[in-house]
């Protein structure tokens, strides 16, 4: 027990002893003073930057590091050059197309105002998945739109116009086996009716076109231009397949249509301008018959 | 070179390396601090009285650039003034004397555990006083821990291309 006690105090002593040399010495030089004054100006800048009076002074708003950061930015925009060049280019790229697609538009209307008129339409109703497919647009009447119009896009003929309302008018497209589309074979120029049969939206089926008539993939099917409906030679689809079975009469033609009817927002109503005119002479030859 | 301009260029050039670069430089959200060399490599000749303030404007001219309002300061400053305690246990423990400028390639092993030493008080003085909290003691210390490590090879790596 003694023992232990002395060897505690000898402890104390001897530790004390230490502490009061080191702070002595601490003290003496006085370093010890001013390594305090630092921190506790250190400290109060810590502790006064909560809340909002922040210390400007010493922030990044002080206006020797904003300009220090200034030139990093100014330095990091070089190395992001490449990057904003790409970007540029592709943007440049997208507005060109645009350009060129409005130019060619601009041209084949320019061919169509002879006899035809533009009237364009934004698509408001659209179905693809259905037996009897239907398009709904937002002219009608009022702006001079009338049944059995026919209606393309920059793709592509689109449909027909079937019923008008003042300012509505349903399309009947190719996705709808209610229409027979007058077609031709650019190559070889040979008529036959479009039909859609199957439930894809991108397939339409060519018929009447004779056997003997050789049909490669790839060939491009356009309006005929017998009606009042469409002008001739707008791109209706390329033959996706043909086929000929024995002791057919025909060829199977399967179409790939060249409008995206999954993607179609703007159409082009093309109103004939002397539709009632050739509709008159059409029913005489009808009467004739 | 004038000793003067010379460690005015280093305190300048470690605080920008430190803003710009070594700011952006993470690793798992760790980063490093190398201008904590200057504090290991200032001349043992000047003395602390003077060696302090210096240290206390560096760790001030860090903290203007990231907002941290007077924390390296205070690390730095605290750090200033254990250096000539850390630098009698370590270096002059070997009866190395008259070094002014203490590099790894006049002490090897010592410079080791003398940068270890300093680089870890300050580390773990400064992400205390971020921390503010008893709460965040083990993330403050494996903060402590893998930051020292980093800027410790930093710092080797520091040394390294100088003794080339």
């Amino acid at each position: 027990m003694r023992k232990k006690f002395t060897y505690f105090f000898f402890h104390l002593f001897f530790v004390t002893h230490k502490m009061e040399n080191f702070i002595r010495f601490l003290v003496k030089s006085s370093t010890f003073l001013e390594f305090l004054l630092l921190e506790a100006l250190a400290l109060f800048f810590v502790v006064s930057s909560d809340g909002f009076q922040k210390n400007v002074l010493i922030s990044s708003c002080n206006s020797v590091v904003a300009s220090v950061y200034d030139a990093q930015a100014y330095v990091e925009d070089y190395f992001s050059l490449r990057e904003q060049n790409a970007i540029l280019a592709e943007e440049n790229a997208s507005l060109y197309t645009t350009v060129q697609k409005e130019l060619i538009q601009d041209l084949l209307n320019t061919q169509l105002e002879s006899d035809f008129d533009c009237i364009s339409a934004k698509v408001i109703y659209n179905s693809l998945h259905k037996f009897q497919n239907y398009i709904v647009i937002n002219k009608g009447s009022a702006d001079g739109v009338a049944p059995e119009m026919g209606v393309i896009n920059n793709q592509g003929v689109v449909g027909v116009i079937k019923s008008v309302s003042e300012h509505y008018s349903v399309v009947l497209p190719i996705l709808n086996n209610e229409l027979r589309l007058s077609c031709r074979l650019k190559k070889g120029d040979y008529f036959g009716s479009l039909i859609w049969k199957e439930c894809s939206s991108q397939i339409a089926n060519l018929e009447e076109i004779p056997h003997h008539v050789l049909v490669a993939k790839g060939d491009s099917v356009v309006t005929s231009g017998f009606s009042e409906i469409f002008p001739s030679d707008i791109l209706v689809g390329v033959v996706e397949e043909a086929s000929l079975k024995e002791n057919a009469a025909n060829v199977d033609i399967s179409v790939r249509l060249a409008c995206d009817f999954q993607a179609v927002k703007w159409v082009k109503v093309i109103a004939y301008e002397h539709r009632e005119e050739l509709e008159q002479i059409i029913s005489t030859i009808e009467k004739d018959e | 070179m004038n000793k003067f301009v010379k460690y005015s260029i280093l305190f300048i050039l470690l605080v920008l390396v430190q803003v710009l670069l070594l700011n952006n430089v993470k690793i798992f959200g760790i980063g490093a601090f190398l201008y904590v060399y200057f504090i290991l490599v200032f001349p043992t000749s000047v003395p602390n009285k003077l060696f302090m303030p210096i240290c206390f404007l560096l760790g001030l001219s860090v903290d203007m650039f990231l907002n941290t309002y007077g924390v390296h300061a205070a690390a730095c400053t605290a750090t200033a003034f254990f250096r000539p305690f850390i630098i009698k246990r370590t270096v002059q423990f070997e009866g190395i004397d008259s070094l002014d400028e203490l590099t790894f390639k006049s002490l090897k092993r010592n410079y080791v555990v003398y940068s270890l030493i300093l680089i870890l008080l300050h580390h773990f003085l400064l992400f205390t006083l971020q921390a503010f909290s008893l709460n965040l003691i083990w993330l403050v210390l494996l903060e402590t821990i893998f930051s020292t490590i980093f800027t410790f090879v930093l710092l080797m790596v520091v040394q390294m291309l100088k003794s080339k």
